[in-house]
């Protein structure tokens, strides 16, 4: 369990991270989701005690991460892939942890094997790609069995196959009961693997419920509309209140109003339509409706999304 | 990746141990797999014992034309432990080395999430360092010792190993060459960058040659290049501190090193 309490992390006047709280239960794998600069890997150095929190508190499983005697089997955290020493080989670099924390050695085999280093365990991670960093990374999180991982963009760089491994593997952590704490800033990403979602923007806590919970809240419903007189109907939902996109297609995505209500009004017009179809809000629609006036000045907003 | 599944949680898969220990393990697995860690281990041993064989044959082949306080003053055992002076420069910048690697790859990062007390941390680096080159030190110096009183031999000017002072000499001049690498561990960690590191540990070892000889001589004693030499020195000089306080001031450089070295890593964000 990781337990933040009203944290906040200062640079001069920039505030990183202003006032967070949240808890990431154990048995599920939480989403820490926010833009690039929302403050996500702020509060992850804090948590494992990297950064000095200006003000607040982190605890795992009810204790200070600088009161553990041997961190690495309380949690196990991928910050970023080039916390390793490029002339050291992978199996080294592991070793030292190991070392560090009490951990058997041969765990270091174990955990190379699972993230598929093992033909590579005695090369020096200065010759390796990305993705068999992140791996390594990976490898160094899992290294100390912890009952607590933490992962930061666990997939940059990771090849699809990985990327399906990692999603299995972290879902296999958490119904072993483990807390599993990965942060993106892909909405897609979390949508396959999280239970829970924390939104973040700004430094701040935007949302933290059950995906579904976010998606229902948040994620705005529109519907798809095909007409003969696309621009007689487009002209009469706007009267009515709706918001219309056009789609790629040449259809409108249309917010504000159900499809029954559309297909009154297409009726009291005459006009025939072709499609009607009300879609899910996805992750996606939520994200960026907690987020988008967080991250953007408003006069992009409508830019960005093609109104 | 591998299809393998994590297995279970199995929290008592191994006893722990003293984390302090575990954090001497940690440090020392880093200094023997650190590239080329062996490299300038094997330069410093190479490059002092020849130093000490150029000194000292120099010595006796100048010896018909010393004067008489000339040979008086004459030190066989410090002229064949002179290789301190390449040990202090090279294996200091091996202690810079072992620290700015940590900052300049990020690994100090994953450093400190594995030993989250800082102190302990850099204790433990300052630990393996200082045995380490220790070791390595008393090893260039005994085969100094022994090829530059080979050299002196000629002249009748070599001294026994169990003559007075040798050992002592030996021994000193090992514990300032690793006192001079835990200055290049505190370095580094105070101004994080190697090449800034560096500099400031060759002006620590000879820097005292450029600007000492504005000083008074009674100050000059007291800069890390004199006192090192002081410590392998047998024959007392006026010019230069005994051999316990200098190397007591060496050992005391070492510490100011390293306690605000601690300050400041307590401090600092990783």
């Amino acid at each position: 369990m990781i337990e933040v309490e009203h944290l906040t992390k200062r640079y001069g006047d920039v505030v990183a991270v202003d006032d967070i709280s949240f808890t990431v239960r154990p048995g599920h794998v939480t989403g820490f989701l926010g833009p690039n600069g929302a403050g996500k890997s702020t509060t992850m150095r804090m948590i494992l005690g990297l950064d000095a929190p200006t003000s607040g508190s982190v605890l795992i499983d009810r204790r200070r991460y600088r009161q553990l005697d041997t961190p690495l089997r309380t949690i196990g955290a991928l910050l970023d892939a080039g916390a390793v020493d490029d002339g050291r080989t992978a199996a080294n670099h592991l070793l030292w942890m190991a070392h560090s924390n009490g951990i058997e050695p041969t765990q270091v085999g174990h955990v190379l094997e699972l993230v598929g280093l093992t033909d590579v365990a005695d090369r020096r991670v200065g010759t390796f790609s990305l993705g068999m960093r992140q791996r390594l990374g990976i490898a160094a999180a899992l290294l100390g069995d912890a009952h607590v991982v933490m992962f930061d963009e666990p997939t940059n760089g990771l090849d699809p196959d990985g990327i399906i491994w990692l999603r299995a593997t972290m879902r296999h952590l958490a119904d072993q009961g483990r807390t599993v704490f990965v942060s993106s800033h892909l909405m897609s990403e979390v949508a396959q693997t999280a239970d829970h979602v924390i939104v973040i923007g700004r430094g701040r806590i935007v949302a933290d419920a059950p995906i579904d919970v976010i998606v229902a809240q948040h994620g705005l419903a529109n519907v798809y509309v095909r007409a003969e007189r696309q621009h007689d109907l487009t002209v009469e939902l706007v009267r009515h209140g709706a918001q219309l996109e056009p789609t790629e297609d040449g259809a409108v995505s249309v917010r504000g109003l159900d499809s029954a209500a559309i297909g009154a009004i297409a009726a009291a017009e005459g006009i025939a339509l072709s499609e009607l179809t009300p879609r899910q809000p996805s992750l996606e629609d939520a994200f960026f409706e907690l987020t988008h006036d967080l991250t953007l000045p408003t006069s992009l907003v409508g830019a960005t999304r093609g109104e | 990746m591998s299809t393998t599944t994590i297995p279970s949680p199995t929290f008592a898969l191994v006893p722990t141990g003293s984390p302090r220990v575990a954090a001497l393990r940690a440090e020392w697995t880093k200094l023997r797999t650190l590239r080329s860690a062996w490299t300038t281990m094997a330069i410093s041993i190479a490059a002092s014992v020849s130093l000490a064989a150029l000194a000292a044959s120099s010595n006796a082949r100048d010896w018909k034309d010393m004067t008489a306080e000339e040979r008086l003053a004459f030190d066989p055992v410090s002229v064949s432990l002179l290789g301190v002076l390449f040990g202090a420069l090279v294996l200091g910048a091996l202690g810079v080395r072992t620290m700015s690697s940590e900052y300049s790859t990020g690994m100090i990062r994953s450093t400190a999430a594995a030993i989250p007390r800082r102190i302990r941390f850099l204790l433990s680096k300052v630990i393996v360092v200082a045995a380490s080159t220790f070791f390595v030190a008393l090893l260039a110096n005994v085969a100094g010792f022994a090829i530059g009183q080979a050299a002196l031999r000629g002249e009748d000017l070599d001294v026994s190993i169990t003559a007075g002072g040798s050992i002592e000499a030996i021994v000193a001049g090992s514990v300032a060459v690793s006192a001079f690498a835990v200055i290049g561990v505190g370095l580094a960690t105070i101004v994080k960058r190697a090449s800034v590191a560096n500099t400031l540990m060759a002006l620590v070892v000879i820097g005292g040659q450029l600007v000492g000889t504005a000083m008074p001589p009674s100050a000059q004693r007291f800069l890390p290049f004199n006192a090192l030499q002081a410590s392998v020195s047998v024959k007392r000089a006026d010019e230069l501190l005994s051999q316990g306080v200098a190397l007591g001031f060496i050992v005391g450089y070492a510490v100011v090193a390293v306690v605000v070295a601690t300050c400041l890593l307590q401090r600092r964000d990783v």
